[in-house]
């Protein structure tokens, strides 16, 4: 980062108004977290069918620019388009996604090739291991993302998401542990019940956010050419 | 199109910046401006209040003093003209920042001190 960036980015206090209005702006339309609810959900259907779950590796790749056209047809003739400085609140999105189905897609495959053999014993103990522990796993990971959307934009909706991310992959990961409650499995029902309960969540407040963007940003403006 | 380093770049930064410091919606477009690599007229319009008659003749003023730069017409994947600041702007508003900020909490008090006339 050059001098001038680095400048550019410690800003007066009085100017965190207009920072705060772009890093909302990009959020604003709740078509990141409808986009997330439905990775989440799709990871969580995909968690019970194996090594299918490696499927969600591809989305990463095509979810960025997925999210650039949406806003490009639905948000920019409403409400503009701007590109912070610095930081991108929309790029969690394929981070969130490209982590989560890195970390949580190929361990056991890491696991196998550790131990030599899927049919191995001590292949199976650890595979237990690592199921009981992905929900703290993903938790935090699913919650440090939406922190840093909490942070930068200060919308109290991705604070609470951040809690509950964090507490529900602890308690699914201690009940699972303990083999008490509805959680009691076999395999990866824990990952699956903390993603489907993150994804529903995320999902609800992606279109609830949409809906209040439609009503903020009428349509009365979209297609009129400003050249 | 202004060259970047034109005529705020050959001015005093002094003068440029009480000008700049005199006119509300000049340094409320120059801060949104700041904050961001690329904006869009759009966006100017949503977030400023100004009507678009308005936005465009400060737009063209303040591009003309060489602070910012407009894109001829919309882009081929924009809806409005891009809207940036130059690189002179740019450096004159990073090398002013506490002059700058001090005439935004003055202008949001005197506009405070207005809404609570208004509402009494």
């Amino acid at each position: 980062m050059s001098d001038g960036e680095v400048q550019r980015l410690t800003l007066q206090p009085e100017f965190r108004k207009f920072q705060l209005a772009a890093y909302r702006h990009t959020v604003a339309d709740g078509f990141l977290e409808i986009m997330l609810g439905g990775f989440l959900l799709l990871f969580a259907a995909l968690s019970l069918a194996g090594p299918l779950v490696l499927l969600v590796c591809i989305l990463p790749i095509t979810s960025s620019r997925a999210l650039r056209s949406l806003q490009r047809r639905f948000v920019e003739p409403r409400a503009g388009y701007i590109e912070p400085l610095g930081d991108k609140p929309g790029k969690v999105l394929p981070g969130i996604e490209l982590y989560t189905a890195l970390v949580i897609g190929t361990a056991p495959g890491f696991l196998m090739l550790a131990c030599g053999s899927a049919s191995s014993p001590r292949y199976q103990g650890l595979l237990d291991y690592l199921h009981q522990g992905e929900p703290i796993v993903a938790g935090i990971m699913i919650g440090s993302a939406l922190w840093y959307l909490a942070r930068r934009t200060e919308f109290m909706r991705f604070s609470v998401l951040t809690a509950v991310a964090v507490t529900a992959g602890a308690l699914l990961t201690v009940t699972g542990a303990l083999k008490v409650g509805l959680i009691i499995g076999p395999g990866q029902r824990n990952l699956f019940v903390l993603l489907g309960l993150l994804g529903v969540l995320v999902l609800a407040s992606g279109a609830v956010a949409a809906l209040r963007f439609r009503r903020q940003y009428p349509i009365a403006l979209a297609g009129r050419n400003h050249a | 199109m202004p060259d970047p380093a034109g005529p705020v770049a050959s001015r005093g930064a002094a003068a440029d910046l009480r000008h700049v410091l005199g006119k509300p919606a000049w340094l409320e477009i120059l801060m949104h401006l700041y904050v961001a690599e690329k904006v869009d007229c759009m966006y100017l319009l949503r977030q400023t209040a100004l009507d678009e008659a308005s936005l465009f003749a400060q737009l063209k003023e303040l591009a003309t003093a060489g602070y910012v730069e407009i894109a001829s017409s919309a882009g081929h994947d924009r809806m409005s003209p891009g809207v940036r600041l130059t690189t002179a702007g740019r450096r004159e508003m990073d090398e002013n920042q506490p002059a700058v900020a001090d005439a935004l909490a003055s202008l949001e008090s005197r506009r405070s001190r207005a809404a609570q006339g208004g509402a009494a």
